[in-house]
């Protein structure tokens, strides 16, 4: 896991330890002062992608991201037994 | 043997609580507790009585709860794990469950062995095993919501899977 910080990741601070609310999630005013304007949208790149080097959070290093990650994949996996059931 | 079907069942629930429950433990209470413990200096405390302890229930407990459950599918055991024969849905918890014990054996008591010195490991090899014991224990978190999701599918599941 890398975790690379700095004032040049507009986007990625969505997910990187920002001040957050109830649960670990990020407020919503913390989401809109983090989100890209201007300059800080372009530098993003194209379609805003992460730029080559940037990463992802894991999901597993957050309890509450660990349990999200299991309440999709049960979703997910509802709709594929679904499927062969019926 | 008519018996063996409901002993399996209650050897599964009662071994499968003890696993998942102290696989909860480890990931609610230990990583924190152990973070906190270390910062004023009484990790000894988790690490040499609490945490080898709660690894010999867990590694066996798991062991225990997939030879039930494999004892209560019966002939049914082929048809689950190829989710034939209207299995799919504890098919996938047996899978699931598999995929689960794999990870106890395989990556979390190994590398738990370096971790906590009952093997003889270097600071580098520790801390990596530190990384993979506690993103296995997480993976199996995650993996413990559908599983117990489609563990607990009976009559109730009919109605959510439209049957």
């Amino acid at each position: 896991m890398t975790s690379s910080k700095g004032p040049a990741e507009p986007a990625a601070c969505l997910v990187r330890g920002q001040p957050s609310g109830w649960i670990g999630l990020p407020t919503l005013a913390t989401i809109k002062s983090t989100l890209p304007t201007g300059e800080s949208f372009a530098a993003l790149g194209p379609a805003g992608q992460r730029r080559e080097g940037e990463s992802m959070k894991n999901p597993l290093d957050s309890l509450w991201g660990t349990v999200i990650s299991g309440l999709i994949l049960t979703v997910i996996l509802y709709f594929v037994v679904k499927s062969i059931l019926t | 043997m008519d018996y063996v079907p409901a002993l399996a069942r209650w050897l599964h629930f009662l071994a499968g609580v003890m696993w998942i429950g102290l696989l909860y433990y480890f990931n609610f209470v230990q990583v924190a507790a152990l973070k906190a413990a270390t910062a004023d200096g009484t990790a000894a405390g988790i690490t040499k009585h609490v945490a080898p302890r709660a690894l010999l229930y867990f590694r066996w407990a798991a062991v225990v709860t997939w030879l039930a459950g494999a004892a209560l599918l019966g002939n049914q055991f082929i048809n689950a794990f190829t989710l034939r024969g209207g299995m799919a849905g504890i098919g996938v918890g047996a899978w699931l469950g598999t995929i689960m014990l794999f990870n106890v054996w395989a990556l979390i008591w190994p590398n738990q062995q370096k971790i906590l010195g009952l093997k003889p490991a270097t600071d580098e090899e520790k801390n990596k095993a530190r990384r993979v014991a506690f993103l296995a224990s997480r993976t199996n978190v995650a993996l413990s919501i559908p599983m117990l999701f489609f563990m607990a599918g009976g009559w109730s599941h009919r109605g959510i899977f439209g049957l």
